[in-house]
């Protein structure tokens, strides 16, 4: 005899497997992740563009912080980076020039499942020799990157694409098709950027300040953070609580509310909005940026692949009625 | 749980096998995504919790290798001030001279200055004061702890003053780490202190009973970068000394 509990179990484990393997096993096309991959690939080419610039101050010989020093830091964790063994200022600037080349390679979609993993890699180097002077841009680029180089991110809107028209059948060059490790790619940005959220909302409750509602004072009067003047919000207390309120609302209840339809769209405008204000506001330009190319792993493909017919199909409009125009001054 | 794209014509499929491998592969990388907020989450002056550090200490070498060493605390627990690194340079040929880091008028674009910032900030984490018997009496853990602490934030502020002095040419280099005091709405708006007021930007003392901060005769000799062994700032994760900030981990965003 079964009893109705066994039964309920195992119906429950059932669901649990499939809604399991619908999550992480459903293929997706490339789309959302191709412009994920541009905007990526340009913000890694101009990170390293900038070391590329200071190569000599921040790992030459006698940089900030040396690279025995960097090297002793590390001495006890898993961190490791050839450049602590390299302090000769030529060979580190034709690093740092490889590392945008193959940056701008990932950015075009060019030999993309190559070019992606140099880029990871080669920045992963900086990221351990560079200890100190890193932010969240990095570890955000970082990230990306490495879920990116498992995908098929580079099959569309990519130099990739239009080299496997012309040479079929390569692996090097996949199809645009729907596909498990692009998948798998999207749900772990979208997890990791639930992660980031939850635990950035969920530090700032053992504040007083996000509690008070004075938190986005202090954040809009911090001199060395600010590229824009808004402390004027300062003349509007309730505006000044509420944008902490919500703030921290927003941040630790994302990894909720990004999910279900109804929400998603809200959280991600709000996401638009902090991240565009701390862009613009506190001078971070780059990290508002790159969270804000994060968060667009919550739009579906069918998005962009809308958005690129549309621009296809005015293209070829356009192209027509230029014909058009031409034949009819030739008849004439 | 969101629906995922509409299959497109012939799906690729895998089998049940591989499946359960990427399953594997999935669930360790996301919990080696999660171990590092959540011990940095339970730390507090009693040391990290229990719960959460076998976790960390398993995956470690993925973790800190992979760069996912962070505890994603941005602007938190609280918007706390600024610390910049004031650098002040003696010459034989020259008057002394003084720089600031940060200083947006001469780090462009904003990425560097933002670089010089968070240079500024990680020797403000670093920093613990000089070793002190009298306050450790008897504690050997606590006197083993604090000096090594001492040495490795000696050791990043040598190699930045050895920095400036040959960036700059400069016989002797002090850093001094300054606190950027953030003002209050009545500062602001009733007594109109301007943001970057010198009144707000206080010398922090390297201990806490030291000697004004003007003299130049005090500042230590600068010794050729690595002259002097490190511990380890991240350290094993089951360390318990909770005041030690985590080597990849930025506060500030």
């Amino acid at each position: 005899v079964i009893k109705p509990t066994e039964v309920g179990a195992k119906a429950w484990l059932r669901e649990l497997v499939e809604g399991w393997d619908h999550f992480w096993f459903t293929p997706r096309q490339p789309h959302t992740l191709a412009v994920i991959r541009i905007f990526c690939g340009g913000m890694l080419a101009y990170v390293h563009l900038v070391w590329a610039c200071v190569v000599n101050d921040y790992m030459g010989p006698n940089a900030w912080v040396t690279a025995d020093v960097v090297r002793q830091l590390h001495r006890n964790d898993w961190g490791w980076s050839w450049l602590w063994y390299v302090e000769n200022p030529s060979l580190l600037f034709v690093h740092q020039l490889i590392a945008v080349a193959v940056s701008l390679m990932m950015m075009v979609g060019c030999l993309t499942r190559i070019s992606t993993a140099v880029a990871w890699w080669l920045t992963l180097m900086v990221c351990h020799r560079l200890t100190g002077a890193l932010f969240g841009l990095d570890q955000v680029v970082v990230m990306l990157s490495t879920y990116l180089m498992f995908s098929r991110c580079g099959s569309v809107l990519s130099v990739d694409a239009w080299l496997r028209n012309r040479f079929p059948g390569r692996r090097l060059f996949p199809a645009e098709s729907p596909s498990i490790s692009n998948n798998v790619a999207t749900r772990l940005i979208q997890l990791h950027l639930c992660v980031i959220y939850l635990f950035g909302g969920l530090s700032k409750m053992r504040g007083e300040m996000w509690f008070d509602g004075s938190a986005m004072w202090y954040t809009a009067v911090n001199y060395e953070y600010q590229s824009m003047d808004i402390t004027w919000l300062g003349q509007f207390p309730f505006l000044i609580a509420a944008l902490t309120a919500g703030t921290i609302f927003w941040e630790t209840f994302y990894c909720a509310l990004v999910w279900p339809r109804l929400t998603r769209p809200l959280t991600l405008l709000a996401a638009l909005f902090v991240h565009g204000g701390i862009a613009l506001a506190l001078g971070m330009v780059t990290f508002g940026t790159i969270m804000i190319v994060a968060n667009m792993a919550f739009i579906e493909p069918r998005f962009f692949l809308s958005l690129k017919s549309r621009v296809s199909r005015k293209t070829v409009v356009g192209s027509k009625s230029h014909r058009n125009i031409s034949g009819a001054r030739s008849i004439k | 749980m969101v629906h995922s794209q509409e299959l497109a014509d012939s799906p690729p499929s895998l089998s049940n096998r591989n499946k359960w491998l990427i399953s594997l592969l999935v669930a360790i990388h996301v919990l080696a995504v999660v171990a590092e907020p959540l011990r940095f989450f339970s730390r507090s002056s009693r040391g990290t919790s229990p719960a959460t550090d076998p976790l960390r200490l398993a995956l470690a070498p993925y973790v800190e290798f992979a760069y996912l060493n962070h505890g994603y605390f941005f602007f938190a627990p609280e918007p706390g001030p600024s610390h910049l690194m004031e650098c002040r340079l003696k010459f034989d040929d020259r008057p002394d001279g003084k720089l600031i880091f940060p200083d947006r008028r001469n780090q462009w674009p904003r990425l560097l200055y933002h670089r010089h910032f968070m240079l500024a900030e990680f020797l403000h984490q670093l920093h613990v004061p000089p070793y002190d018997a009298s306050l450790a009496p008897g504690d050997t853990r606590l006197a083993l702890d604090w000096r090594a602490d001492r040495q490795r934030f000696e050791s990043v502020r040598d190699s930045m003053q050895s920095h400036v002095a040959s960036r700059y040419a400069a016989t002797r280099v002090q850093i001094v780490r300054l606190e950027h005091r953030l003002p209050s709405s009545e500062e602001v708006f009733d007594m109109q202190v301007a943001l970057d007021a010198p009144t707000l930007y206080i010398p922090l003392p390297d201990a806490p009973l030291a000697e004004p901060l003007n003299e130049m005769d005090g500042s230590p000799v600068i010794p050729p970068p690595g002259s002097t062994r490190l511990p380890s700032v991240g350290g094993p994760p089951f360390r318990t000394d909770a005041a030690s900030p985590s080597i990849a981990e930025e506060v500030k965003p």
